[in-house]
Parts: C-alpha cells; structure tokens; sequence
C-alpha cells in the first residue's frame, strides 16, 4: 500500500462528530427559527378578503357617483346650449323686427 | 328651532333673489300648451357645465367664455297648438314682475309682443330678460349674472345671438326719431 492510499484512507476515515455538536448547533438556529413578534398589521393580513371587498365596493361607489356626475353635468352642457340657442333665435328674432320698424320708418322720411 | 327656520328663510330669500323673475308664471298656462321647454341652470349647474366644456369646440368655448360669469339661466317656453291659447293679459302678468328691470328693446306688433330687458349695476349688466310672445309661442329667458357685451357680440354666428348694443343703439334711434 503506498502511501498516498495510507493518506486517504485517513483522511476518509468515519469519524463521530463532537458530542456538543447538535446542540451548538441548535443553539446558533434558534434565534433564526423563532417566532417573529406579532405586526399590528397582521390583522390587515387576516382580514385581507375583506379589505379588498371593502375597497371595491369604495371603489365602485366612487366610479358611479363620478360617472353620475359627469352625465350631469353633460346634461348641463347640453342645456346651456339649449338655453342659448333659444337666447339667439329670440335676440335674433328682435333684431329682425327693429331692423323692420328701422327700415320702416326710414321710408316714412322719404 | 327659531335659528333654523331663520337660516331657512335666508337661503329662501337669496334662492329668490339669484333667479329674480318668478318662472312658475307659466305654470298656469302650461295644461293649454302642447309642448314646453324648460332650462333650470344654477351657478352650480353652470359650473358644472363649464367643466366639461371643450375649450377646442369653438361653440363651447364661446359659451364657456359667456357663462363664467354668470349666475344663473332660466327658460320657460311653451308652445300651443293655435293662436289665442293664451292671452295678452297672460304677457302682461308677466311683464308686471319685471319691475326694476330696464326695458331696452319693446316691440308691440299686431299678435307679436317682444322686450328685452336688462338689470344693471353701474355699467355692468347683471341680468338679462327676454320676453317673447309669439301667436302660438311664448317664451322667457332670464339670464342671471355679470354678462359683458361684448361676450354676446361675439357669440353672434355661434348661435344667432346678435349684438346686444346694437339692438339698444336701434332702439335708441328709433325713440328718437318717434319724438
């Protein structure tokens, strides 16, 4: 046997681990393995189904009232330009007959 | 409780004074007529309104310009199947609410009857009334707030709205050239 297998068989022979192995060990993961302090938001977590039914009913609450506002204030829109055509047609509508009396008495000069 | 109906009365009192012409005039005219058009627009409505106003769409933007400084716009028109359906004492009830308020344009035709009217403060227009009455059509527009003429001049070949000063100018003349 030569000496280099002398060597190897040495150096791969079994060997029984320290007796104060497992509990150095233990002792170095336990702080690791511990549980972590209670978050004050952990309640979020817990309650999370509904939150987030909570938020969408917000949510849709606040797209409806949004979008019940603007078909307001289109139907604003659509009546202040109601409201001032009729204001033209009826200054329109004075114009014309002033312009009539105008061009009428106009006449009556000549 | 005394507070209260105080504070009632106050809110009463100035929901009266920013529409100032009663519009429920018509309302006892309303059964004879078949079709009425009715415009409701607060400053609030007005504001609104002008919000969602386009400043690219030159009409909106005209009358975006023109109701910024305005209180109110109110319409009543109703139209009736025949001439008659209302009468001349109907009108002048109407124009007997509009005391305080300047005449500027009067026409009295046969079976036409046409005012505008106008509120002011100093120089400044604060309101404007129109009183139509046409055989089978009468119509109120009661425009409250600061309205500049030059807005409404403007506005003309946006919506058919004519100069304002003119009409005044015309009217002018023609008072004169009466005497």
């Amino acid at each position: 046997m030569s000496e280099f297998e002398n060597n190897l068989r040495r150096t791969l022979k079994r060997r029984e681990p320290p007796r104060d192995l497992t509990p150095g060990i233990m002792r170095r993961i336990e702080p690791a393995t511990k549980p972590r302090p209670e978050s004050k938001f952990r309640w979020i977590w817990n309650w999370r189904p509904v939150v987030a039914a909570a938020a969408a009913v917000m949510m849709l609450t606040v797209g409806v009232e949004q979008y019940r506002e603007y078909r307001k204030a289109q139907e604003a829109k659509q009546q202040v330009m109601l409201a001032l055509q009729i204001t033209g047609q009826k200054l329109s509508l004075v114009q014309a007959k002033v312009d009539r009396l105008s061009q009428r008495s106009i006449g009556h000069e000549h | 409780m005394n507070t209260k109906i105080l504070a009632a009365a106050i809110l009463l009192a100035a929901a009266a004074r920013s529409q100032d012409v009663p519009l429920d005039l018509f309302s006892g005219l309303m059964p004879k007529a078949t079709g009425h058009v009715e415009v409701t627009l607060d400053a609030s409505l007005l504001q609104m309104a002008t919000r969602f106003m386009s400043g690219k769409d030159p009409d909106e933007a005209k009358a975006k310009s023109l109701i910024a400084g305005l209180k109110g716009i109110y319409v009543r028109s109703l139209t009736f199947a025949k001439p008659g359906d209302y009468s001349r004492a109907d009108v002048e009830k109407v124009r007997a609410q509009l005391k305080g308020w300047s005449p500027i344009v009067s026409v009295h035709e046969a079976d036409e009857d046409t005012g505008i009217y106008l509120k002011t403060d100093g120089e400044k227009i604060q309101g404007l009334v129109i009183l139509s009455a046409e055989p089978t059509e009468l119509t109120l527009v009661n425009i409250v707030g600061s309205i500049k003429p030059e807005d409404l001049k403007e506005l003309g070949g946006k919506f058919g709205i004519p100069d304002v000063g003119d009409l005044a100018d015309k009217a002018g003349q023609k008072k004169k050239e009466e005497e």
